[in-house]
């Protein structure tokens, strides 16, 4: 549970001392002042590449979503119009971005990397992969190997929208508001993504635990 | 509340997401209900284990993500140089005007936009680290160690601009110090010496790359008398469609405005095709005017 990291995220993207503080910054980054926008990209870019990381497990495609994504801020600031905060302006372009991926990647999972063993199991490709990555947290070394089978598989089964909501709230601690903000719906609509996800995960997990 | 339902909350409790009396409600209920309140911890201990299946990005990958982005903004920031080069030889082509007939591959372009700038201060400030000389270590009687340093002692020289040495420090002072202040200063004394070819290329280089904007301006002051030169003008047209720095770019503007030579009319209208500031954009607009000029492209 990520609780109090969350509360600070969602801090942030509310209206705050810090918001007016994040409108000077971007107006200031509009007008062409460098430091300005080097630091409205610091407060944000890290947790974009963690979200692209986690979310698809691939430190090229993390590496590509974080250039695509602040080229597209950098390209587009003097259009942002404040109808939201920077952050959920760069999320927005964010998740978009990796949904994208997401989508494509399911498509190409279907078209290739389901491989039939012959025992009647059908192994994901893609899965075998990541768990072969070395650079995963050393954290799941104390998990089952069984259950972290299981988990990756779960998640590879959630459309790309509940897994986004998943990763924003349990990993970024993102509030539901404001992923719904981001997604451009509602906190309602975020919140049945988020229920969804939640019981397809039980449902799979309930044995392990 | 039944059973059922209760369960049903449990994700969205253990995030924090339930009103305040949805929580109390689920709360109350596994008070009273053994098998809820087992599968509630059940469910804490699935929230934990996904907390340990999240990959944090392996060490560097921000740092080099930063670098690759600010490498390509870099490129886009620089593009203008390239229209500027592009503009003046179209000119030098289809004009007679003597100023510009040296072929425009002769002028080696620098093509350093604001975070060429960037990193040319990043890899400065690395240098800004008192250099210590250690000549000798040698271990001594407690277990510590004696070390001999050489430091360079503080000196103080006095001399007119035309006194070679003196002329030499100043201009590596502004080329090469770390220091803006000093190469402000620097820029002030070199300023009314501007028909020198070697000061106007420190100058013109200190427009061009100068991390510092003041100092950027006050090279661009230094070469006021020398506004009408076309190495001069080049580097003006680039600082109006490249420096990062508003006050820069009208500063080259005012240099280069009421100017009726093509070269600077097409830089003004590309000018207008991406400038934002609503200030620079009237004074582009005015001094195109007063070339009896139109703000569309050249
Ligand atoms: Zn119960």
């Amino acid at each position: 549970m990520v609780t109090g990291k969350g509360q600070a995220l969602s801090a942030m993207m509310a209206a705050s001392p810090v918001a007016t503080e994040e409108a000077d910054l971007v107006r200031a980054a509009q007008r062409g002042e460098q430091d300005a926008f080097t630091a409205l990209i610091s407060t944000c870019d890290q947790g974009v590449l963690r979200l692209a990381h986690n979310l698809l497990k691939n430190e090229q495609d993390a590496f590509d979503i974080y250039q695509e994504t602040f080229l597209r801020v950098f390209r587009s600031l003097h259009v942002f119009r404040f109808d939201c905060s920077f952050r959920t302006w760069v999320y927005r372009i964010a998740t978009n971005l990796c949904l994208d991926y997401l989508r494509k990647r399911k498509v190409r999972k279907e078209e290739s990397s389901l491989v039939n063993t012959g025992q009647g199991e059908v192994l994901d490709r893609t899965a075998v992969v990541a768990e072969e990555n070395p650079n995963l947290d050393p954290q799941r070394s104390l998990l089952s190997a069984e259950l972290r089978d299981a988990v990756e598989r779960v998640l590879g089964e959630l459309t790309p929208r509940e897994r986004l909501v998943f990763e924003m709230r349990h990993y970024q601690g993102l509030r539901l508001r404001a992923i719904g903000e981001v997604l451009g719906t509602t906190e309602e609509a975020a919140k049945n993504c988020l229920f969804r996800a939640t019981q397809k995960m039980r449902l799979a997990l309930g044995d392990f635990i | 509340m039944t059973c059922e339902a209760a369960r049903r909350q449990f994700d969205l409790y253990l995030y924090g997401e339930l009103q305040f009396g949805e929580e109390e409600v689920v709360e109350r209920h596994v008070e009273e209900c053994a098998s809820c309140r087992e599968e509630l911890s059940r469910c804490r201990s699935l929230h934990h284990a996904m907390d340990a299946l999240e990959s944090v990005p392996p060490a560097g990958l921000l740092q080099a993500s930063r670098r690759e982005f600010w490498s390509r903004v870099s490129r886009e920031r620089v593009a203008p140089v390239g229209i500027v080069a592009r503009i003046w030889s179209w000119v030098s082509r289809v004009t007679a005007s003597p100023a510009f007939m040296r072929p425009v591959g002769a002028v080696a372009l620098l093509a350093v936009g604001f975070m060429g700038a960037r990193a040319w201060d990043s890899a400065k400030s690395k240098s800004e680290q008192p250099v210590l000389h250690v000549r000798s270590v040698v271990p001594d009687a407690s277990g510590g160690f004696r070390l001999v340093l050489d430091e360079v002692r503080q000196r103080t020289v006095t001399g007119r601009l035309d006194d070679a040495r003196i002329q030499g420090m100043i201009l590596s002072a502004a080329a090469g110090s770390t220091d803006p202040m000093l190469r402000a200063s620097s820029m002030d004394a070199l300023k009314d010496h501007c028909e020198r070819a070697d000061v106007r290329k420190v100058l013109l280089t200190a427009m061009r790359q100068d991390p510092n904007f003041s100092v950027r301006l006050k090279a661009i002051e230094g070469l006021k008398p020398f506004a009408r030169d076309p190495e001069t003008r080049r580097a003006l047209s680039e600082a109006v469609l490249s420096d990062d720095h508003p006050s820069v770019r009208t500063m080259a503007i005012d240099l280069l405005a009421g100017d009726r030579e093509n070269a600077v009319i097409g830089v003004l209208q590309e000018l207008m095709l991406r400038e934002s500031n609503p200030d620079i954009r009237q004074k582009s607009l005015k001094a195109l005017r007063a070339s009896n000029a139109s703000p569309s492209t050249f």
